[in-house]
Formats: structure tokens, sequence, C-alpha cells
């Protein structure tokens, strides 16, 4: 019995996995970041050097045969950096958006669905931390939590609910009043069976591009934080407090900030062609 | 796999106890019901005094204008008027026995799609998009019993099989289906527990009409094998002769004459349903335009007093535009009217008033 269930399961998984083939450029991205995924799992196999270990000799040192990113103002192997750096940025990343998607898609839900007074709680709540800049509002958690690394997480992702909350409310009110939402409630449902069921699978494809682009968001606000000083410790490699760290002499030595730069750049381009992939095999309008 | 050939005979195992009418009460039975949709500006009497009557087994034809709030009283009977403006004023919808109006919310939600079912209008929208019709038919079964994964799936297969699409469609999504198809999966879904009674609101109206009569051809059918009463809202004259076994006729929220399919085709007695009847083109007779109703149905924010239907009908006196007139049985036959000029025996007493105003 539960072997079928699972051979279902595993069914829709492969009807997934076959439609995500045929967009190339998905495929693509998908490759990119399952390399870095790889990388950041086996950092410490691949980085020549030790990312923390200081140089004073090889300071700001061009990219060479030994050193093929160079190194940076403190004399440290930017290739080895930027390999570490992927396991924080890429969790932060991941984990922060996790959190924004997960409370600001239930909260923008349960607003859109029931309306009225609850709307207006929840919507006006959100309507504060919006008026808040992003940026300020980070720091501000991140101030009253501390540092670290799941501070730094938690704080980037609560700042980011209000825009996830904003999307699925939008698109739960257009979601609600459909027929079958109104057929599922003749059916006898329960509000949460409805909302968990109905609303959101039908209205997942804004947020997951949206989660797209904030992953990149989130990788930069982490970065704003590491940069005042209230995400990580500078020793720890991250590539945005690594383009930080660089920017005071990219004038000289602009290849401290190219490779980390590059290394957002990459994982940010992944993730959008990869969203755009998910968004089209997710919507079963698009299916042949 | 090869035995789909031929389709098993279906028993409808889940659910089979039937409601046992003591005394010849109906299963389902409205009083007096009132449903009005308020809004800061005005107060739409949607449902005005309704009663209505629901034997077991039956199938009941509900037949009236646009707007006449028939889809409102079958959202009444679910409890499912949107809320606001909608509010169920006063009144009593007994089923089973029971005052659905008195129940707890979570006692009403067991009874929706488990011991009544609906229907929608246009199946084009009434299923979800994101999902396969065998995960929907699985749902509805899910929220009512207490069955296993693999049960799910053998009992959502067979609902498809009964309603004759072929269960290798099970992982298929609506947008894969034509619009009859989609209506049989929508039947499927609400036979799927087998419940007491159906609603069905003008269940073909969005379909064309070869596959109109499928469709009620297969509802009629499964009606009888799964020994559930139907309420059919519908504005076709024609459907409800060919499956109702009783017709109520509803005008300005109320009804104004049901009872048994054929007595009320043979003898219509209300002003109103002879109005009805009379608008139907005939095919032997060349015409040149349509009889109608004169005027229009009366705005439900501001029903007309008396009578509600006096404004259009060429019979009315003064008694009708002050008196509201009471729904009297004609005896020997199963057939009611409010109407104030028909006695018991059936004859009509009304004289055209005025020529032509």
């Amino acid at each position: 019995m539960k072997d079928k269930k699972k051979e279902r399961r595993f069914m829709r998984l492969k009807e997934f996995w076959r439609r995500l083939k045929k967009s190339k450029m998905a495929m693509f991205g998908l490759v990119i970041l399952s390399l870095l995924v790889a990388i950041a799992i086996f950092a410490s196999v691949i980085a020549p050097y030790s990312y923390s270990e200081q140089h004073l000799e090889n300071k700001n040192m061009k990219p060479n045969s030994e050193h093929i990113f160079g190194c940076d103002d403190l004399g440290r192997d930017i290739f080895t950096r930027v390999i570490y750096g992927s396991r924080i940025s890429l969790s932060v990343g991941f984990i922060a958006v996790g959190i924004a998607v997960v409370f600001g898609g239930l909260l923008g839900a349960v607003a859109g669905y029931f309306g009225g007074v609850t709307d207006n709680i929840i919507m006006r709540s959100m309507d504060i931390l919006l008026a808040v800049p992003q940026i300020l509002l980070a720091i501000s958690i991140s101030a009253a939590l501390g540092t670290g690394l799941v501070n730094l997480m938690i704080a980037v992702g609560i700042s980011s609910i209000p825009q996830y909350a904003r999307i699925m409310r939008a698109s739960v009110l257009t979601v609600k009043d459909q027929e079958y939402i109104e057929a599922t409630h003749a059916a006898g449902a329960t509000h949460l069976h409805t909302i968990i069921r109905h609303i959101i699978p039908n209205c997942f494809a804004p947020i997951i591009v949206q989660a797209t682009l904030g992953v990149a968001f989130a990788i930069l606000t982490a970065a704003g934080l590491s940069f005042i000083g209230l995400g990580l410790d500078p020793e720890v490699p991250e590539w945005g407090a690594m383009l930080a760290g660089g920017r005071q002499y990219i004038r000289d030595f602009p290849h401290i900030t190219f490779f980390p730069g590059l290394a957002i750049m990459i994982t940010i381009f992944a993730l959008n062609v990869l969203g755009d992939g998910f968004r089209d095999a997710l919507d079963p309008k698009l299916r042949d | 796999m090869l035995q789909k050939k031929q389709p098993k005979p279906f028993q409808p195992e889940l659910n089979t106890e039937r409601w046992e009418a003591k005394d010849g009460e109906p299963l389902l039975e409205i009083r007096d019901l009132n449903i009005i949709y308020k809004t800061d500006a005005r107060t739409v009497r949607a449902v005005n005094k309704l009663n209505l009557k629901l034997g077991a087994g039956e199938s009941l034809g509900f037949v009236g204008e646009t707007g006449a709030g028939k889809t409102t009283t079958a959202l009444g009977i679910l409890r499912l008027v949107p809320d606001p403006p909608g509010i169920i004023e006063s009144g009593q919808i007994l089923f089973e026995g029971r005052d659905l109006l008195g129940l707890e919310k979570d006692e009403m939600r067991q009874i929706r799609g488990s011991r009544i079912s609906m229907i929608f209008q246009d199946p084009m929208t009434s299923l979800n998009p994101s999902m396969t019709v065998g995960a929907q038919i699985e749902e509805v079964l899910g929220l009512h019993e207490k069955l296993s994964g693999v049960d799910l799936c053998e009992r959502a297969r067979h609902m498809l099989e009964v309603v004759g699409i072929r269960p290798e469609r099970f992982n298929d999504y609506p947008h894969q289906f034509s619009g009859g198809m989609k209506q049989r999966v929508c039947i499927a879904m609400a036979l799927a527990c087998n419940p007491q009674m159906i609603i069905a609101d003008e269940p073909t109206t969005a379909l064309d009409v070869t596959i109109q009569a499928q469709v009620l051809e297969l509802m009629n059918k499964l009606k009888d094998e799964f020994n559930t009463s139907m309420l059919l809202i519908t504005h076709d004259l024609g459907v409800v002769a060919e499956i109702c076994d009783r017709v109520a006729i509803m005008y300005a929220g109320s009804v104004v004459e049901d009872g048994d399919t054929d007595e009320i085709y043979d003898h219509p007695l209300h002003p109103y349903t002879r109005g009805l009847f009379a608008s139907i083109p005939s095919l032997d007779e060349d015409v040149e335009s349509l009889h109608v109703i004169p005027g229009a149905p009366p705005d439900p924010a501001d029903l007309p007093s008396g009578c509600c239907f006096h404004p259009r009908c060429p019979y009315a006196t003064e008694r009708c535009r002050k008196e509201i007139p009471e729904m009297r049985a004609i005896s020997g036959v199963d057939h009611q009217l409010a109407c104030h000029y028909v006695n018991e025996k059936g004859e009509f007493s009304g004289k055209e008033a005025k020529a032509d105003a």
C-alpha cells in the first residue's frame, strides 16, 4: 500500500522532471547550481589554501599561476575564500528566503483568504515593516539578535517577509473567487484544507519567481550586514563581505572585488533561469 | 489490467444507508426561508418565504428566471451564502429530520459533500486547474471517508468509470478534458461519497446541446443507480419534463407553483407558469414573434406589494396588489400554487382586466 503511494509520488516527480528537462536554460541553471552546491560541500577538498591564513607578502597579489584569483589586501588566497564563501552565501541565501517564503506566504494567504479584519491586521503590520527600508530593518533585527550565521539568516529572512506576504495576498485574491474554491467548500473542506491544497498551489508561480530573485537579494543583504559588522566575523569568507572589503581597492586591484562578484552573479543567474523553468514545469496549463 | 474492457457493475458500497421517511416526511423541507443580501445602500431580498419539499429518491426541477433566487436557495441549503453580504434571515431547512440552520459549523461541513453535494454550472472553472482529476475525486472522498490510499485511488478510478471516463485518464489535468468530460468529472466528484441528495445548479447551461443530452441522461441514470435525490436548477422546461418527477416554479424569491411534473405541464394554473409555457416556441407553428411575458422580473431590492407577479399579470386586480396569496393545494393531485383566483378544484376564475395598457 505504501509502495503504491510512493510510486505515485515518484510518478509526479518524474513528470515534473520530464518537463523541466525540456527547457535548456533551466537545465543549464540546474547544472551550475549543482556545481555550486558540490563546491560548497567539498570546499575543503578543492581549496588549495587555508581561507583564513594571511601571507602579507602576497598582499593584493594579481591573479597568477599559484593564486589563480590572486590574493586580497591581507594576502589571503581569493580562490579559496570564494570556494569556502559558497557555503555561507548559499546557505544564507536559501534559508533566509525559505523563512521569508514560508512565513510571508502563509501570512499573505491567510490575509487574502479571510479578508476583513484579519486582512487588515496582517497587512497593516506588513505595511509597518515595509515602511522601514529593508536593509535598516535587517540591521535592527540583527542588532537585537546579535551576530552569528543563524541570526543573520533570521534577520534577512524576517526583513523580506512583507514582500512575499503582499505577492501571495494579491494572487490569493484572484484565486479565491474562482468557482473551484466554492466547489471545495460545497464538498465539505475546512478552511485550512482549502488554503493548503487549493489556494496555495494555484498562487505559487509568482512566489517562485520572486524567491529566485530573493535569494540574490538575501545574499547581498547578508553582505551588507557583514560589511557594517553585524553579520559574520571578517575572518569568515562570505561573498558579500569580500565584495565590501575589496571595495576600497577597486581602482588599483579590481580582482579583489571581481571574483566574489562574479560568483554572486553566476549564482543569481543560475537561480533565475532555474526559477523560470520551475514555474513553467509546475504550471499545468503549459503541460502537454 | 485486461478486465477494464468491460466495466464492472458498480456497487455504491459507501454510505449505502438511506434516510427512511417516517409518515411520508420529505427528505428536504424548506419552510419560510428568507435570505437577504445586505449592503449599505440597499437590502436585496433574494429569497422570500420560500417553501419547498423534496422526497427521498425524487428529482425536483427548480425553474425560474435569472435572478429569481434559485442559486441563492441552493447555497442556502448548504449554508454557503457568501457572508457578508448574504444573511439567512429566518426559516427552517429540514434535512433528514434535522434543521440545517441550527447545526454547528463542523456538523454542517460533514454534511456538505457527503450527504448533500453540489454540481456547479460551469465545469470549466469548477475544477482546480493544478490538480489531476483523480486527485480531486480522491480529495472529496478523503474529506469524508476513512479510506487508505489504495482504496481511495481504487474508488476514484471506479467513479471515473461510472461517469464514462476511461480510468487511464486518472492522472490527467482538467484542461486536457473537454467541457462535457469535465462536467462528468464534477458528477463523479459529487457522487463519490454516495450522497443522499445532489444539488445541480444549471449543470448543462455551459455545455453545447448534444453534450447536454448526454450529461442529463448520465445524471438521470446515476441518480437511480445511487438512489439519490436531486434538486435540478434550470431555466429549461424541456430538461425538467425529461428528467424530473416534480417541478417548482420560482418567481421573485418564492415558489409560486409546484407539484407533479405531468400535472403541472398538463394543467399549468398560475398566470406566471402559463406565461412561461406560452413562451416556449412551438415546432409546428410558424409565428412572426414569440410570446413574451410583458415587463421584467421585479427588482429584488424593491419588491411589489401583494402578489409579486401583479405588475406583469394580465389578470391582476386590486386584491392582488394588496394581499399576498397563500399557497393552496389542488385537491386530489400533487399540485400547489399561490394565486387568489384559483380554487381547490383547480378552476381559474381570473378575468383579463385590461386589454392593453
